[in-house]
């Protein structure tokens, strides 16, 4: 099993009993429960997206979402006859989260407890704690600018992947018709938030899991010796904003990658490649070797194979080392350098 | 390698390049780098690695990730020849 993470990143939600009174298949005539407006959009502000794992007729259900003006507010919706558990690692998949990041609420016991005893890790409440949810510390992130717009950065991620599965040409052209622009700048002050943030939101594209405070950020980027990169992307489909993150320990000789994370939403555009990319040719510039350290944790494998495939050899304990040229930035997108 | 070695590797090659054409939507050489080409970037190394544990129930070990042994069909097919003989992945 996965760890619970620290905060809920998705509150994923039964229908029948739960969202409303009643049961869509039998009463047509359902009525929205208390607070379930209310608690929607107040996670929603937060940075916490919505789904559903419920046990219905899928067309009956999405129009019923929709009517009740809800349907905005529910990503990726599992409606089915699965179990409960495995519509919500469903869910996840569809996300890019790892289970521990959601949490359930439904109106059956006997549900929850299906989801308890299969996805130890999933936070499961009944319906009636729905009103009280906004007020639990699991559901109180520290809320960065970030996190307002984060449903509408999965909604433009959604239509991408979307348009990828439809596409019928090879992979490489779709990639090419993105149009994506990584831009790569020294963190600001203005900045430290969010790369607080991405430190303690992510875990499965980051190299070593080591969290930062604002305050250690704040001199790790005024020390000499340090570089603190912040990645933006952008592409046709919208503004992905500030996904990456890079802490560079720049030695004479040697210089190490300390941190390396992406926002999972980034997964399969190539911007891990491209920032190893860059980390490499400031390094030889510098006329430094590059190190990388790789501490493993249950979820973050991608950013190993990542290491090892841009060129990084094991030397020792949690070490990698870059051996011969450094790879190139990947064709289809377009890097740009903030000077500092 | 024997004949029947031979017939195994054949099918573990015609599975590895039907992933492969699955995922880039187009006609790979069996000896195409993939990674040097551009074809392919960790996202798809990571669906390869994890391809090749379930379609031929082994386990790519951390010491295994070499990209060696993921750069082109053939040199999936062989990586996962030597881990059926029970052999380490790194090459010899």
């Amino acid at each position: 099993m996965t760890e619970r993470e620290l905060y809920v990143k998705c509150l994923v939600w039964d229908l029948d009993g739960t969202v409303w009174d009643g049961t869509l298949l039998e009463d047509r005539d359902v009525r929205l429960r208390p607070g379930v407006r209310d608690t929607l959009r107040a996670l929603d502000e937060r940075g916490i997206v919505h789904s559903v794992a419920s046990h219905n007729d899928e067309a009956d259900a999405l129009a019923e979402l929709a009517g009740l003006g809800l349907a905005e507010y529910f990503l990726r919706p599992r409606i089915g006859w699965s179990a409960k558990s495995v519509l919500l690692d469903q869910v996840a998949e569809r996300l890019r989260l790892s289970p521990g990041a959601l949490a359930y609420v439904d109106d059956r016991a006997y549900q929850l407890d299906e989801v308890r005893s299969a996805r130890p890790e999933i936070r499961c409440y009944p319906a009636d704690a729905v009103p009280r949810l906004p007020g639990l510390a699991e559901f109180s992130p520290p809320v960065t600018e970030a996190a307002a717009g984060r449903r509408r950065a999965y909604l433009d991620q959604h239509r991408r992947e979307d348009d990828e599965e439809a596409f019928t040409g090879p992979r490489h052209e779709f990639l090419a018709g993105l149009g994506t622009v990584l831009t790569v700048a020294r963190a600001g002050d203005a900045d430290l938030a969010r790369a607080e943030e991405l430190t303690v939101r992510t875990h499965q594209l980051n190299t070593t899991g080591r969290t930062y405070s604002r305050a250690e950020l704040a001199a790790l980027r005024g020390s000499p010796d340090h570089l603190l990169l912040m990645a933006s992307l952008r592409d046709r489909y919208g503004d992905s904003g500030q996904v990456g993150l890079v802490l560079l320990h720049t030695g004479p000789e040697v210089w190490t990658l300390r941190l390396l994370l992406l926002s999972c939403r980034v997964l399969g555009r190539g911007i891990g490649e491209a920032l190893l990319a860059h980390v490499l040719r400031l390094a030889r510039r510098a006329g430094a070797a590059t190190r990388a350290e790789f501490v493993p944790n249950d979820r973050n494998r991608v950013m190993h194979v990542a290491l090892r495939f841009a060129g990084f050899a094991p030397v020792g304990g949690t070490l990698l080392e870059h051996r011969g040229e450094p790879p190139a930035v990947p064709g289809h997108l377009t890097l740009r350098e903030v000077p500092a | 390698m024997t004949a029947s070695d031979n017939a195994a590797a054949d099918a573990v090659r015609e599975r590895v390049r039907a992933f492969l054409h699955d995922v880039l939507r187009e006609e790979i050489g069996d000896d195409v780098d993939l990674f040097s080409t551009g074809l392919a970037d960790s996202l798809l190394a990571m669906r390869l690695v994890t391809f090749v544990e379930t379609a031929f129930g082994l386990t790519v070990e951390a010491e295994d990730l070499d990209p060696a042994h993921f750069r082109s069909i053939n040199a999936v097919t062989d990586f996962v020849h030597r881990k059926h003989a029970g052999a380490p992945g790194e090459a010899r």
